[in-house]
């Protein structure tokens, strides 16, 4: 296991002993259990904090931060990023929240909902931004199902209501005049979105990268929609936040953050770099790797884009009120 | 002796061997539900690599832990409960109204106030696994013939010693079937936080993983294997430990 | 709860008739008590706290009135919501609590009677208990439809073990001198199991079903969390997630008042049925 998973405690410590007496510090899932210490001559008086732990999840929105901490790029800012794995958003914001994490990579629907909620959180910088072909609404080879308006009354596999993937298809079926309560949603983890679109416990099925390519390999899934186009096309999806309380007390350790970020985000751009880095940060097979449809990794913080998201959700009865995201950016 | 493990593994192979018949039928696809010789391979692999071994150390010592304190909270207060009718009305709404929560709504409550490490799916597993043991206690207590312990009031017998002479020994096998209960429970809870929150390691982090990275049902299945034997063999030593120590029991059952 | 039975009057002295009415107020009293006095703490607290995760017991009594009351007469009160969310909840969770007793009751008799079919058995039963439901999410995809099939699958998987370990264990425990003389005089099968069987076994089993029962109303939540198009658990998921913790908390409570209810009524139930065994439910324990 190579990828850092973060801080164990004493349980992985206690595994770690019994285990491999020998001490196999290679692994860095066993010294995880112990925290890194501040790299040796850093510049402590610029930023305010220099060991960050960061929320993640092991997708590819994230996978920059993984690069950065891999080729030394947070290290060059004095910083010591620690990403620490975490399996859903809507979990790892109480995390944030009691500041076990400093810095939380979420997606924007569950940063918003907080934000409504009073949960003071702010964005300190964009992950990924859809591309085409990004996420599809498929279905098995030989439904008979062909186009979007062949939808209407079939069950559309989701990962969770009210999240992006049903903003998203709500948005882009309503561009071809068809309303969201004329297709039924339900709820299937994507891992097994592929098993319940063969059993036909589903008849389409909305899917991310990896998921999207993986389907289209086993099963033969054809596209029957591109969730994010037209009104929605280059959609922010992912991105960093920190609470209200962190973002005022550490200026610079965010600024420096976001800066080695965007480097990392830069590199990550690059498909060269791009492959093996999600093979070591999100466990993605190989043989997949060359050919999914990598997301954007932008450079910049848009508050206006990210606008769209909350207005998305405010169109679909995600949100009662509306969200001002620009009061919910921390920009330089 | 011999004979009953020779029976328990035909049964297991039995179950097996099914399973390996509706893989290989074609009603589904070998990589959503891989067969039992795919998964073995995959186990026997996974067994050699230390991460895969120290999920599973970290499951065990956490579900252990929980079991321990499960106990450690459950019992005494099942004593005190089954013995002063007056504290079990006191709290029994409160007791009743607990019970029902499912550890599942309370993760990100659990998170705000512990954080994401071992601590979490430690304090979910001890809530949910706590009840049938407190219970199971409880219940022991109160069938207690009161006429044995008003004998042994009659016979002077200070409260403790009651305790530990005539309750105690009474209770003990309700206690243990109901430690039994609350272990499955409390491994159920720990792979299910691991595998719904995460960031603790452990078999469920392992399940996750494999499905969010590869969707490798073969690892998932490992997993899941691994933790039924890990059930499988907890319930085991649990039940020897009730036949060996408990073993009275049995001669007060056919005595009565 | 098995703790009534602590209060129930089987010790002698205490069951004397003209303080039995003073007595029950002040039981009443102790029974009502301890939770309001943990409602004003929690609120006390809650309020000093100012946490979004943790509100005061007085939002989420606003939040319980808004989201599952409210609603006309002719329904009971209950909020458009609370119809279309709370009945299908219930209905899959007595539905496959139901089942899981059936079957469980049934098999764990057996098995209890056969010490030949629980050699067999008895490793793979502790060997499936183990499994976690939600890391069985892909073979029931496999197995059941998406919604009621598979959530009713989640349900009777997860809580019929309670019920089958006691019931065998309650039918292991027949006297023997019961199973000799049924032997001697050649009691008809069906009359061996209705009449000796079933009734040494009962108050065992009905302790397994009360553990069920509860634990089929948290793996109701569970069940929600795949393939939901309703259900208190999914309510309960929904709210979670937008981080409305006031209704999160409403369903809480709602789960919270609900275990309760049920038991209570089992636990009725369980008095009227086994009212004839001598000292109540005594023969349970050993």
């Amino acid at each position: 296991m190579q990828k850092p998973i973060g801080r164990r405690r004493f349980l992985t410590g206690l595994a770690a002993a019994i285990v491999v007496p020998t001490g196999l510090s290679a692994c860095s899932a066993l010294g995880g259990s112990s925290e890194p210490a501040a790299p040796e001559g850093a510049p402590a008086g610029d930023v305010e904090k220099p060991t960050l732990n960061v929320g993640v999840l092991p997708i590819v929105g994230a996978a920059p931060v993984t690069l950065g901490v891999r080729d030394g790029l947070f290290q060059q800012a004095g910083l010591t990023v620690t990403p620490q794995r975490i399996q859903s958003g809507a979990l790892s914001m109480p995390a944030l929240v009691n500041g076990e994490f400093d810095i939380l990579f979420t997606n924007y629907v569950s940063a918003i909902a907080a934000k409504s909620q009073g949960i003071d959180v702010v964005i300190i910088a964009e992950a990924s931004r859809a591309l085409p072909a990004n996420f599809s609404i498929v279905a098995m080879p030989n439904s008979p199902l062909d186009g979007p308006a062949s939808l209407v009354g079939q069950t559309i596999g989701v990962n969770a209501l009210n999240n992006i993937a049903t903003l998203t298809t709500s948005s882009a079926l309503g561009v071809n005049g068809i309303t969201p309560d004329q297709v039924n949603f339900v709820e299937v983890p994507f891992p097994e979105m592929a098993t319940a679109l063969e059993a036909g416990r589903v008849q389409a099925a909305f899917l991310p990268e990896p998921f999207l390519t993986r389907a289209k390999r086993s099963l033969g899934a054809k596209t029957l929609l591109d969730p994010t186009t037209g009104p929605t096309a280059d959609l922010p999806i992912d991105g960093y936040v920190v609470t209200r309380e962190f973002a005022e007390a550490n200026p610079n350790t965010i600024k420096a953050f976001r800066s080695q970020l965007l480097e990392a985000q830069t590199r990550s751009s690059d498909r060269v770099v791009l492959e093996p880095l999600l093979i070591e940060a999100t466990g993605l097979e190989p043989e997949i790797a060359p050919l999914i449809s990598a997301s954007a990794y932008p450079t910049t913080t848009n508050p206006t884009s990210i606008q769209r998201v909350a207005d998305l959700m405010l169109q679909f009865g995600a949100l009662k009120e509306p969200v001002d995201i620009s009061q919910m950016v921390v920009l330089d | 002796m011999l004979r009953r493990v020779v029976r328990g593994v035909i049964g297991f192979a039995g179950f097996l061997l099914v399973w390996e018949l509706f893989s290989r039928s074609g009603v589904v696809r070998e990589e959503f539900l891989p067969p039992p010789t795919t998964v073995f391979a995959r186990l026997a692999v996974l067994l050699t690599e230390p991460p895969f071994v120290a999920d599973v150390v970290a499951t065990v010592l956490a579900w252990l832990i929980a079991v321990v304190i499960a106990s450690a909270i459950a019992v005494p207060l099942g004593l005190l409960l089954g013995s002063v009718p007056s504290v079990a009305a006191a709290s029994r709404a409160l007791v009743e109204f607990l019970r029902p929560i499912p550890s599942v709504a309370l993760i990100p409550l659990v998170i705000v106030l512990l954080g994401v490490g071992p601590e979490t799916k430690i304090t979910l597993a001890v809530y949910a696994s706590l009840w049938p043991l407190l219970f199971n206690t409880i219940y022991a207590m109160s069938e207690i013939d009161p006429v044995q312990v008003d004998t042994a009031r009659a016979f002077g017998l200070s409260r403790s010693r009651i305790l530990w002479t005539v309750q105690l020994p009474h209770a003990a096998p309700f206690v243990m079937t109901g430690v039994r209960i609350s272990a499955s429970i409390a491994l159920i809870l720990v792979i299910s936080t691991e595998l719904l929150a995460g960031g603790s390691g452990g078999l469920g982090q392992v399940i996750f993983d494999a499905g969010a990275g590869g969707g490798r049902m073969d690892i998932v299945l490992s997993a899941t294997l691994v933790a039924g034997v890990i059930g499988f063999l907890g319930n085991a030593a649990l039940e020897k430990v009730q036949r060996r120590w408990l073993g009275w029991d049995d001669q007060i059952d056919a005595g009565r | 709860m098995s703790a009534t039975t602590a209060v129930r009057p089987v010790r002698g002295p205490h069951r004397a008739g003209g303080a039995g009415a003073r007595r029950r107020a002040t039981s009443t009293l102790q029974r009502v008590a301890v939770p309001i006095v943990a409602v004003i703490a929690w609120e006390i607290a809650a309020r000093a706290g100012d946490s979004p995760f943790f509100p005061p017991p007085t939002d989420i009594a606003v939040a319980f009135w808004e989201t599952w009351l409210g609603g006309p007469a002719s329904q009971l009160f209950l909020s458009d919501v609370a119809v279309q969310n709370i009945l299908p909840s219930l209905a899959r969770m007595l539905g496959g609590w139901a089942v899981a007793v059936v079957v469980g009751v049934s098999l764990g008799c057996a098995l209890g009677r056969s010490a030949t079919a629980m050699d067999y058995a008895g490793p793979l039963l502790a060997f499936a208990r183990a499994i976690p439901p939600p890391a069985l999410v892909p073979v029931f995809l496999v197995l059941f439809e998406l919604g009621t099939p598979m959530q009713l699958a989640t349900i009777i998987f997860g809580v019929v073990w309670p019920v089958l370990l006691n019931s065998a264990d309650g039918a292991r425990s027949v006297h023997p001198v019961q199973v000799q003389t049924a032997q001697v005089f050649r009691i008809p099968r069906r009359q061996w199991v209705f009449g000796v069987v079933l009734p040494a076994a009962l108050p065992k089993i009905f302790a397994g079903m009360r553990v069920s029962l509860s634990l089929a109303l948290i793996l109701m939540v569970i069940s929600e969390l795949v393939g939901a198009t309703n259900g208190i658990g999914l309510q309960l998921a929904l709210a979670q997630r937008r981080f409305d913790f006031d209704t999160m908390w409403a369903a809480v409570v709602l789960l919270g008042a609900l275990g309760h209810l049920f038991n209570s009524v089992l636990l009725a139930v369980e008095r009227r049925v086994l009212a004839w065994q001598p000292g109540g439910t005594r023969k349970g324990g050993s």
